[in-house]
C-alpha cells in the first residue's frame, strides 16, 4: 500500500468575509508529482500555505508523513522544503552564503550545499557571482536548490517556471521530474499552465474558487470522453434525451455533448433520434485532455 | 543564539548602509571634537573645560545622532529579511520570527557596542588631548547611561521596524528625534522626553545645565530605570506580537 505523504481534508480558510478555501481535501501519495492546477486566485498558493503554516486556518486537518497533524507540532517541517511564489534569498549574498544560511538554521550537512547545486546546474557559476546579478532562470533554479537543501521528503512547489522563457520552462521541468525517482522527493507543484503539469504530474487536483473540482490519476482523468453530437433540430434533440433521461452536458447552436457514453449507450442514442426524425449529421466520441476538464471544471460548466 | 547572530553577520555583507553608518559616526565624533576644540580657543570661556563640560557635550552631541544612526541601523538590518521575502522561508527552516527578532536585536546591539566603545576612546583621547582629569564615578555613570539609552533607543527603533514593517517610519523616526535634539540642544523637559524613546540618549545625560552651570541631573536615576523598563517591556511585547503573527 502507498504511504500518504500529505493528507489534507476539509480545509477552510476565509479572509476580510471571503472564503478563499472551502473544504479543500487532497491526498499525496509517496512519489507523486502531484499537481495543483487552478486559475490565479483559485486557491493554490494558501493550500500552500497552509500546509506550511504560513497561514492560520480557519478549520480542517492537515497531516503528513502519516505521523504529523500540523496543529500539533512543526517538526515536520525538517522533511519539507518549499518555493512559495517566487524565490526568496539575500541579493546581497552569492548562492553558496545564502545556502550556507540556511544549511545553519535547518542543521544540514554542509555537503549539501554542493550537492543541491550540483542537481540545479548551478555548480559552474562564479563562486563569487551575486544572486543579485543572476538570470531569472538562476534565480528560480537557486530557489529550488534552497528548497531541495534539507533533502526533503515532500518539496512545495509554488508556480516555480514562472516568468521563464520556453528553454528555462523545459529544464526546471525536467529537473523536477527526476526528483521522485533519484532522490525519493514527493512533489507538490501547482500551476495554471496545464502543459506544464501534464508533463510532468502522475496526479492532480483541479481547484477553482476554492474548492476542489477533481482529484485523481491524470491517466484516469484522461479515460473519460464526451459525445459530441450536431442534428438538424438540436434543440427537439435535447428535449427528446433529455426525455429518456440524458443528461446533457453542454449545449450549442451547433451541436450538445455528453458526458463518458460507452458505446451501447451511442448506438441507443443514435436510434432514438433516428426513430423520431431528427437527422443526425454528426456523432463521435473526442477524448477529454486535461485542459478539457480544467476549463469544463473551472468556466462553470456541468 | 550565537549561530543565529552569526547569521545576521553573514546577512548583512556588502550592503551599503554600513557606509552610511560610519559617515554619521565620523561625523558625531568630528562634531564633539571641533565644539571642544572651539571652546577651548576661546578667550571668554563660558564654562571651564572640564570633565563636567566634556561629558555633557559627549551626551548633548550622541543625542544628535544617535536616534538617526540607530534608526538606520534597524531599518536595515530588519529589512535585509522583509524586503526579500525571507521571513516565511525562514521560518520554514526553523527559525521563527521571534528568534529572528531577538537575533536581529542581539546583533544591532553589538553594532551599538562598537558604537560605544568609539565613543569611550574619543572621550579618552579628547580629555588627555585637552588635559582633563576624570576625578569620581562620573565618566562611569556617563558610559551607563550613554550604552543604556543607546540599547533603549535600539530596543524601540528595531520593534518599530519588526511591526510595522515599512521601513521609511522607523527612519522618519529617527530622524524626528535627531531633529528635535538638536532643535533642543537635548533640553526638553525630562517629563516629556521620557515619553519619547528616540529622545532616550538626551534624557539620560547625568549632566545638566542650570544658569549656566554644569551640574548632576537628580532625575539620573530615576531616568534610568524608565529606560530600562520602557526598553524591556517594549522588547517583551514585540517577541509576544511577533510569536502571535502569522503572515496572514
Amino acid at each position: 500500500m502507498t504511504n500518504n505523504i500529505l493528507e489534507v481534508n476539509n480545509l477552510s480558510k476565509s479572509f476580510q468575509g471571503n472564503r478563499i478555501l472551502k473544504d479543500v481535501s487532497l491526498t499525496v501519495h509517496e512519489g507523486d508529482i502531484y499537481g495543483l492546477l487552478g486559475k490565479n486566485g483559485a486557491g493554490k498558493s494558501t493550500t500552500m500555505k497552509a500546509i506550511l503554516k504560513l497561514i492560520k486556518l480557519d478549520s480542517g486537518t492537515i497531516k503528513l508523513f502519516d505521523q504529523y497533524n500540523i496543529a500539533e507540532t512543526n517538526a515536520y517541517l525538517s522533511d519539507i522544503g518549499s518555493l512559495i511564489e517566487a524565490p526568496s534569498f539575500y541579493p546581497n549574498l552569492t548562492a553558496i552564503e545564502n545556502l550556507k544560511i540556511l544549511q545553519c538554521l535547518a542543521d544540514v550537512p554542509q555537503d549539501n550545499i554542493e550537492k543541491v547545486l550540483t542537481i540545479v546546474d548551478l555548480q559552474n557559476v562564479p563562486k563569487k557571482k551575486l544572486v543579485k546579478n543572476y538570470s531569472l532562470g538562476m534565480k528560480q533554479r537557486l530557489g529550488i536548490a534552497l528548497a531541495l537543501l534539507k533533502f526533503p521528503k515532500l518539496i512545495i512547489l509554488d508556480e516555480p517556471t514562472n516568468g521563464l522563457d520556453p528553454k528555462g520552462v523545459r529544464e526546471i521541468r525536467e529537473l523536477i521530474a527526476l526528483l521522485p525517482e533519484k532522490y525519493g522527493t514527493t512533489v507538490l507543484i501547482s500551476s495554471h499552465i496545464l502543459s506544464e503539469i501534464e508533463k510532468i504530474a502522475n496526479r492532480v487536483a483541479i481547484i477553482n474558487n476554492g474548492q476542489i473540482k477533481y482529484e485523481g490519476s491524470l491517466a484516469e482523468l484522461e479515460k473519460t470522453s464526451r459525445l459530441v453530437i450536431k442534428t438538424d433540430n438540436n434543440s427537439a434533440a435535447v428535449r427528446l434525451l433529455e426525455q429518456h433521461q440524458y443528461l446533457i452536458n453542454k449545449q450549442n447552436e451547433d451541436g450538445f455533448e455528453l458526458n463518458n457514453i460507452d458505446r451501447a449507450t451511442i448506438i441507443q442514442i443514435n436510434q432514438l433520434l433516428v426513430t423520431h426524425d431528427i437527422g443526425v449529421h454528426e456523432l463521435h466520441v473526442v477524448k477529454n485532455s486535461l485542459e478539457d476538464m480544467f476549463l469544463t471544471m473551472t468556466e462553470g460548466a456541468q | 543564539m550565537i549561530k543565529n547572530i552569526f547569521i545576521e553577520v553573514a546577512k548583512n555583507r556588502r550592503r551599503p548602509f554600513w557606509l552610511g553608518l560610519i559617515l554619521i559616526m565620523i561625523v558625531e565624533v568630528f562634531w564633539f571634537y571641533v565644539s571642544m576644540i572651539r571652546t577651548q580657543s576661546l578667550p571668554h570661556k563660558t564654562f571651564i573645560l572640564d570633565q563636567n563640560y566634556l561629558l555633557l557635550m559627549l551626551m548633548t552631541v550622541n543625542g544628535f545622532f544617535a536616534p538617526l544612526f540607530i534608526s538606520i541601523l534597524a531599518s536595515r538590518i530588519v529589512a535585509i529579511d522583509f524586503d526579500n521575502d525571507m521571513p516565511s522561508v525562514l521560518r520554514v527552516n526553523n527559525q521563527n520570527h521571534r528568534q529572528l527578532y531577538t537575533a536581529k536585536l542581539c546583533f544591532g546591539s553589538l553594532i551599538v557596542l562598537m558604537y560605544w566603545l568609539i565613543q569611550v576612546m574619543t572621550v579618552k583621547y579628547v580629555s588627555q588631548n585637552m588635559h582633563i582629569v576624570f576625578t569620581g564615578h562620573l565618566f562611569i555613570i556617563t558610559m551607563v547611561c550613554l550604552l543604556t539609552g543607546l540599547v533603549g533607543t535600539l530596543a524601540f527603533q528595531m520593534s518599530v521596524s519588526f511591526i510595522v514593517e515599512r521601513q521609511v517610519v522607523g527612519i522618519l523616526l529617527g530622524l524626528a528625534g535627531s531633529f528635535i535634539a538638536m532643535m533642543t540642544s537635548g533640553m526638553l523637559p525630562q517629563t516629556t522626553m521620557r515619553f519619547i524613546p528616540m529622545l532616550y540618549v538626551s534624557l539620560l545625560n547625568p549632566l545638566m545645565l542650570q544658569a549656566k552651570t554644569i551640574v548632576v541631573n537628580p532625575s539620573i536615576l530615576i531616568n534610568l530605570f524608565i529606560v530600562f523598563f520602557v526598553g524591556l517591556v517594549v522588547v517583551l511585547f514585540t517577541e509576544w506580537y511577533t510569536n502571535k503573527t502569522l503572515e496572514v
